[in-house]
């Protein structure tokens, strides 16, 4: 039964896997503040998922386990190893975010958008992007982050705070919710 | 005139529409009397949609996608104490009915080589140090035991690993090298290479081996196996770089 779990816990995980890959490396690049520490940890993120498979209750929320798992491994293992390898986390550049080959789409507002976010610190970062660019409710961002719900509302409102006074001049951005 | 108080929090809760984290029907109220408050939930109103347009710009474009192993690790490998059971397993029974036990998948080189990293530390490499010229004339030494020339600035091209020494070992009366090295983070990684019974070429595939990611690719005549560590990202890119380079 246990090895009949396991394999259906794996066959769910690695065929979800790809699906959700960029949106996890999305997330990596807000954890780390840089594309290619993305690239280490959504890669080995994967893995843990695989090698943890058998926790996965398939027909779950897919995306929301491999992101709590995947800050799970940045916070307690890979973040203190990009600190002592001279990676440096308090700084994100732009020069590292700014896609090589941007597309149209990648306006001059777009752009400032991302840094301006990007430039928070790690915690309000990283709780901006799973709910006003993943979408998750409160309550699933503090449970992914493994933070009180009171935590991911001061988070918020600090950010929005310092976001809505980079761009008070702006229109685009203040102009709404 | 506002006589009562609102946090930051329950502000951003009531532009977020959480409902159950805001008093919406009292924040609602106070904003039609209270220019202080509306100016304060105006300090806090940004453009969740410019937000969210902005990274949906931030993509892996054409970044390879996740390497994942296609089985289980608990399923990947038959370990040598597995084989040590299952033989035990098979010696009772055969003896026992007279029936023999066959089809029991025997353990390859790389499996050997996997019990064996599995005992290094850091501190069986960490103290090696040698000049390029020494690791240079012991590697054509050990590289010739398989008939391979290898250059030691191939092996020291990426920064996080640092290449340390290299051994003949044997498995089965063949040789087989080991290239030992160390990552930054002090954890010991070998690229284990021997000389393939055929010319099968395959490109590194991903593995646990005894707790440890691994790689595994033949070409060139040259059957390799890189383990060691945990940090699977840096095995596949040590994997993809030697697939080429040696």
């Amino acid at each position: 039964m246990r090895i009949w779990a396991e394999r259906r816990g794996f066959e769910a995980v690695r065929s979800g896997l790809p699906k959700i890959f960029p949106r996890l490396w999305r997330y990596s690049v807000v954890l780390t503040g840089s594309r290619q520490r993305a690239d280490d940890l959504a890669q080995s993120a994967c893995m843990r998922a695989l090698e943890r498979a058998d926790q996965f209750t398939p027909g779950t929320h897919l995306d929301r386990w491999v992101f709590r798992l995947t800050h799970r491994l940045w916070i307690t293992e890979l973040r203190k190893n990009a600190v002592r390898t001279g990676g440096g986390l308090s700084t994100v550049e732009e020069a590292d975010l700014v896609d090589p080959a941007p597309g149209p789409e990648a306006t001059l507002l777009v752009r400032e958008v991302l840094a301006a976010v990007m430039k928070l610190p790690e915690a309000q970062r990283v709780t901006v992007l799973l709910v006003y660019v993943e979408g998750y409710k409160y309550r699933d961002a503090a449970a992914i982050l493994d933070v009180p719900l009171g935590t991911v509302m001061s988070r918020l409102a600090t950010a929005r705070a310092k976001l809505a006074a980079t761009f008070r001049d702006d229109g685009d951005i203040c102009d709404a919710r | 005139m506002q006589d009562r108080y609102f946090s930051d929090e329950d502000l951003v809760a009531f532009l977020d529409g959480e409902a159950d984290f805001a008093p919406f029907e009292a924040i609602s109220a106070a904003l039609a009397t209270d220019q202080t408050l509306v100016r304060r939930l105006e300090a806090l109103r940004v453009n969740k949609d410019a937000i969210a347009a902005s990274f949906a710009t931030l993509t892996p474009g054409d970044r390879a996608g996740p390497v994942l192993p296609d089985r289980l690790a608990s399923e990947r490998q038959f370990r040598a104490r597995d084989l040590v059971l299952a033989a035990g397993l098979a010696l009772v029974v055969g003896l026992g009915s007279g029936i023999m036990v066959s089809g029991l998948e025997r353990p390859g080189w790389r499996e050997y080589v996997a019990a064996y990293q599995a005992l290094y530390s850091n501190v069986t490499l960490a103290h090696i140090e040698q000049t390029d010229a020494a690791k240079q004339a012991e590697l054509t030494r050990v590289a010739a035991a398989v008939g391979k020339t290898v250059a030691v600035d191939t092996l020291q091209t990426m920064p996080e690993v640092e290449y340390k020494r290299a051994q003949i070992l044997s498995f089965k009366g063949q040789a087989l090298i080991q290239l030992a090295f160390l990552t930054s983070t002090g954890e010991p990684v070998a690229l284990c290479v021997l000389r393939a019974s055929g010319e099968e070429t395959a490109a590194p595939r991903l593995r646990m081996m005894e707790g440890m990611s691994a790689a595994a690719w033949s070409g060139g005549g040259y059957e390799y196996l890189l383990i060691g560590g945990t940090d699977s990202a840096l095995v596949s890119r040590m994997a993809s770089e030697f697939a080429v380079t040696l």
